[in-house]
């Protein structure tokens, strides 16, 4: 069977091509997806995550950066940090806010640095980390989408603030994570004696948690993994549905490109096939060589365009520079996963003509 | 003993309808080992339909064929199969080569199930005259040496039953009479029995009986000239 599948495959290299070709496509389209959907979720826990804090402790009904905004009085924090649970505890103050550039208002998250610093760019590409009154950090792609550069001045909320760094790993898709002192964050908040959220770091975060839950009933307790899990479920919750619809249509895509070659084939070959049949081969044997085929194709479609998969990203990435791509072994794997099954359901499209297929024709000259 | 026997078999064609066609009506044929049988008759008498009735791809609308005594009639697809590999040898006018397979692998094929099979089909097709073509694919081979590789095929599994549908049609006459001592061969020398259909007067010389259809139905049978024409045979004679 083999030997068969092997030969009739490679002995038509024009339609082996088109078939790698297609495999290929729908291979890269799935990966990227996937790249893109990992990258995002990935992308929008690594700010938050590189702020050094156990818990966060926000509003009743908050849990999340940017959808469910938190405002607590600065009050309690002099109160959270006499509890003996509590190690040190800081402030958080950042919000979405709207920022003029060419006349067009773009959204951009400004965070406060507080004092204790929990909170510090993910990477410092140039410039400083610690801007003073009147200074700010941007994120590099913010800076490149705008061509921007380091002494430039962007206006927040009618407040001129110069770039004095740029750093990486605070672009959340819509907007990204800039930081100002935090006299500036107040002031561009509008926050004068309050705050986001408190940051708190504990020997024992989960002995912490309990005591806070029991003494602080109506704030939001949430241990660090929580809370990044709750800004990860965003993409998630948003971008999945719509990444499962396109990946499955890549699928379709894959399917029909080696169901098609394999159809295609056993058209043309129907006469060698009712030969095997004639001399006993049976119609799982048959089907044998049609799985084989769509099989190699398949693996075949698969390596190229996992070959090529980063080329695209790092294509697309030149035109959007705001495209992540991240991909782990377990994404490879699924998608390997998937391409097989691609070919097994593309191998069944040929069955019913297979079985048609009567041997005693091949008496006909 | 018959090794297969076809008993008052018929085949109707859209029975029932009123573009009914009987293709065989009413053939009995009983074949033994070392048989060659030759099927003559002209076109569209029902010859082949016979012949794939015999080689369990057609089922008769009556009667039966038995093979080694076994009624393959009541067998299930995938039993026919399994009993068509190891019984049968087929031999088509067109060769039936897979494209996209040279010669040696084209017979390899043939011998689905075997063990040793690559060998023996390189033996085979040494046996046959084609050591220096045994990676040549068939549109690389003369019309001879492509139904050398064909008869190799049917031989591999070593059946007790050769059917050959006008197995010298597509060749030359130089050709031919190479087919035709080569089937010679296979039922004198391994005593398999060989099934011939054919307009080819010259294979009367390789039947030992020769039996004409005309109309679906079988009209005549006489002995062939293997005696006279077989040099096994002859040379046995002589002893």
């Amino acid at each position: 069977m083999w030997l068969i599948a092997l030969r009739n495959l490679f002995g038509e290299k024009g339609r082996l091509i088109i078939t790698i070709g297609g495999v290929s496509f729908a291979v890269m389209l799935i990966l990227v997806l996937l790249g893109l959907y990992v990258g995002w979720e990935r992308q929008m826990t690594k700010f938050l995550g590189n702020i050094s804090a156990d818990i966060w402790v926000g509003q009743a009904g908050s849990g999340d950066i940017s959808h469910r905004v938190s405002v607590l009085p600065e009050s309690l924090y002099t109160e959270l940090g006499e509890k003996s649970y509590v190690k040190q505890v800081s402030k958080f103050i950042g919000r979405q806010v709207g920022v003029e550039i060419d006349g067009v208002e773009k959204p951009l998250y400004i965070i406060g640095l507080d004092e204790a610093k929990f909170v510090t760019p993910y990477k410092l590409s140039q410039g400083t980390s610690q801007p003073q009154r009147g200074e700010i950090i941007v994120d590099e792609v913010f800076i490149n989408k705008h061509k921007l550069a380091l002494g430039d001045s962007i206006t927040v909320a009618s407040k001129p603030l110069k770039i004095v760094g740029i750093a990486t790993g605070g672009n959340i898709m819509v907007s990204s994570y800039t930081m100002v002192s935090e006299e500036d964050a107040r002031a561009v908040l509008g926050l004068t004696d309050s705050v986001n959220y408190f940051l708190i770091r504990s020997d024992n975060p989960s002995y912490a948690i309990t005591k806070l839950e029991k003494d602080f009933p109506n704030l939001k307790i949430m241990p660090r993994q929580e809370f990044l899990d709750n800004n990860a479920a965003i993409v998630k919750d948003n971008f999945l549905p719509i990444i499962g619809i396109l990946t499955l249509i890549a699928f379709a895509v894959g399917i029909a490109v080696i169901g098609l070659t394999i159809f295609t084939a056993v058209i043309e070959k129907s006469r060698e096939y009712g030969v095997l049949k004639a001399i006993g081969y049976g119609n799982g044997q048959l089907f044998g060589i049609a799985l084989i085929q769509a099989l190699i194709a398949g693996v075949l479609g698969f390596a190229l365009g996992y070959a090529l998969t980063p080329l695209v990203a790092r294509l697309a990435k030149i035109f959007e520079s705001s495209f992540i791509y991240e991909l782990g072994s377990r994404e490879i794997l699924a998608v390997f996963i998937a391409t097989i099954l691609m070919s097994i359901i593309a191998s069944f499209l040929p069955l019913r003509r297979l079985l048609k297929i009567d041997p005693a024709k091949v008496f006909k000259a | 003993m018959a090794i297969l026997e076809a008993k008052n078999i018929s085949k109707s064609f859209n029975k029932g309808t009123h573009t009914e066609v009987d293709a065989v009506t009413d053939v009995s044929l009983s074949v033994e080992a070392g048989d060659v049988v030759l099927i003559m008759g002209p076109s569209g008498s029902g010859k082949t339909t016979f012949l794939t009735m015999l080689g369990g791809l057609l089922r008769p609308s009556s009667g039966e064929v038995l093979l080694d005594g076994q009624s393959i009639g009541l067998l299930s697809a995938n039993n026919l199969t399994k009993l068509r590999r190891q019984h049968l040898g087929f031999i088509f006018q067109s060769f039936n080569l897979l494209e996209n397979l040279c010669a040696w692998e084209n017979v390899y094929v043939g011998g689905l199930g075997m063990s040793n099979r690559k060998q023996k089909a390189i033996e085979l097709l040494k046996r046959l005259g084609l050591e220096g073509r045994m990676h040549q694919k068939p549109r690389e081979m003369s019309g001879g040496e492509r139904q050398r590789v064909a008869i190799a095929r049917a031989l591999i599994n070593n059946p007790p039953i050769i059917l050959a549908d006008e197995p010298t049609a597509n060749l030359d006459s130089k050709n031919g009479l190479e087919v035709t001592k080569l089937l010679c061969e296979i039922a004198c020398q391994e005593q398999k029995a060989v099934v011939i259909v054919s307009h080819d007067q010259r294979l009367v010389q390789v039947a030992k009986r020769v039996i004409t259809i005309e109309d679906g139905r079988l009209v005549n049978e006489v002995t062939g000239e293997h005696n006279k024409y077989c040099a096994h045979h002859t040379s046995q004679d002589k002893h």
